[in-house]
């Protein structure tokens, strides 16, 4: 009986030694592991050549050395996020409040079909402030690249700061009619007509950062004329990747307000689309994660205003 | 029929200067314990899985829940599957007879949606429960419209913290466990 005791008191004592080491080392968590926590990300798909590529290209980089030209942006955490992202493309995230959908989707598109080039720009315009693109030099300004980096109040994306850079990159360069009334940035820009993007702009961005074979249909007025849209989608989503750009009122779908203007506002990146029992259930890539949606046949009729199909114009790693 | 013209043009007035911060004021000290009970209901529906959920038009008619996984978001509306919304929730376990009792009391005060949102001020992760009301008067009509976010942090922040989020975000607080935003979105 006594050994019993002093048998379950040094068990006892054990357990709680144990639970205070787990308990101290939790709360010795380094800055740097704490913001690892905060990364984490789980994916269990295994990685292309594609992606192993990219990262062997990440692995031959100097990934300590700090830009001069993004003073705001900590180098380990710029390629952190660019791993995370090549690993798993899904995880981008264009914040919760921005207007960086355009340039969002953009990237995803580009990190799905060339992984490399991916890391190859952001690297570049990491390290020397500026990249010669495939028909396009990305050369954003002092004002932004002081900015990247410092953004508040977006989610993910106060962490993400490489797509911060890339994004604040893009919306700099590029420039559409949205952005008449708004061409310079401004602090909080980020959130308004600076950085919205129209279809025609997106379909620049893609011709001149990547090059791609690109067909687009829509506009930024009237829907795509196309007979059977469904079918539609499944024949371009097997030669490439199909980007939507779409009305998010309907996507959500929310009917708060009497006025619900008809217009796309919104880009996502389309994964799948299938149909059971007159539902459509969709699948796209939006803010750093899949989302499944199901529409019925007058809502997704009225959804979609663009579809940019797209794909390299060869094979490449 | 002055004293009556002078009324009407005081009462416009007086409604054409009613902030978002007057309109956040009225309904936190109306509603103030309608409010804690649906974030209590929703902490204890949502222990176990992360979801949304929400009125999806004005009439309170359709209900729409998110649930969200590590990598997937999954969306279902009644206004697609008409009185199948619990149906096709029922694989997550969700405690539908919970949500529907937390759908009625949102009803009772027009609350629209409630969810989580996380933030990340000083690379720390910080999550809050809101609740968000329509703005149904606009300035502009061309403006997008608005939402009244009605929010609760799940743990008690620093003043360093508040300082730095209402300097950065501009959310404005009610009391110390309660601040309040505009904002485009309702999710």
């Amino acid at each position: 009986m006594c050994y019993q005791r002093k048998f379950h008191f040094i068990f006892v004592g054990f357990i709680v030694f144990a639970t205070s080491i787990v308990h101290i080392k939790a709360s010795t968590l380094t800055d740097r592991e704490k913001k690892a926590v905060l990364f984490a990300h789980t994916t269990n798909t295994p990685l292309s050549d594609k992606q192993k590529i990219a990262l062997a290209f990440l692995d031959t980089v100097n990934r300590t050395f700090q830009s001069k030209y993004w003073p705001n942006i900590d180098a380990h955490d710029y390629y952190e996020n660019i791993e995370k992202n090549i690993r798993n493309p899904l995880y981008i995230y264009q914040g919760s409040a921005t207007n960086f959908c355009g340039y969002a989707a953009l990237t995803y598109t580009l990190l799905t079909n060339e992984p490399l080039y991916y890391a190859e720009i952001m690297h570049a315009l990491y390290q020397q402030g500026m990249y010669k693109a495939r028909k396009t030099v990305l050369s954003p300004s002092e004002t932004v690249r002081n900015v990247a980096g410092t953004i508040a109040g977006n989610g993910k994306l106060d962490l993400h700061v490489a797509d911060q850079l890339l994004f604040f990159t893009l919306a700099d360069q590029f420039k559409g009619y949205v952005n008449l009334f708004n061409w310079k940035y401004r602090t909080g820009a980020q959130n308004s007509t600076w950085a919205g993007t129209n279809l025609a702009k997106f379909n620049r961005m893609l011709r001149k950062t990547l090059d791609y074979n690109i067909s687009s249909a829509g506009s930024d007025l009237f829907r795509p004329i196309i007979a059977d849209q469904f079918t539609y989608l499944q024949e371009k989503l097997k030669e490439g990747s199909v980007v939507l750009y779409l009305n998010s009122h309907r996507l959500n779908p929310s009917k708060h307000f009497i006025i619900n203007l008809d217009m796309p506002t919104h880009f996502v990146c389309l994964k799948s689309i299938t149909e059971n029992n007159g539902v459509y259930i969709m699948k796209f890539w939006d803010y750093g994660l899949q989302t499944q949606l199901e529409l019925n046949q007058k809502t997704f009729n009225r959804l979609i205003f663009g579809i940019i199909a797209v794909h390299p114009k060869q094979a490449v790693l | 029929m002055k004293s009556l013209f002078l009324l009407i043009l005081f009462s416009v007035i007086v409604v054409a200067c009613k902030t978002p911060l007057n309109k956040a004021t009225i309904y936190y000290n109306k509603y103030d314990d309608q409010l804690l009970d649906i974030i209590r209901q929703y902490d204890k529906l949502s222990a176990h899985h992360n979801f949304m959920c929400g009125f999806t038009d004005r009439t309170f008619k359709y209900f729409s829940i998110e649930i969200k996984t590590d990598t997937v978001r999954y969306v279902y509306n009644s206004a697609v599957r008409n009185f199948q919304l619990a149906d096709s929730v029922i694989q997550f376990k969700i405690d539908t007879a919970g949500v529907r009792k937390m759908a009625i009391d949102m009803y009772k005060i027009k609350c629209l949606w409630v969810g989580k949102a996380d933030f990340y001020p000083q690379k720390q992760k910080v999550t809050i429960d809101y609740l968000a009301f329509g703005m149904p008067i606009k300035k502009n009509p061309f403006n997008e419209s608005k939402y009244l976010v009605v929010a609760y942090p799940q743990e008690k922040w620093s003043d360093s913290l508040k300082n730095y989020l209402v300097s950065r975000t501009g959310i404005q607080f009610l009391s110390d466990k309660a601040f309040f935003t505009v904002s485009n979105k309702f999710k």
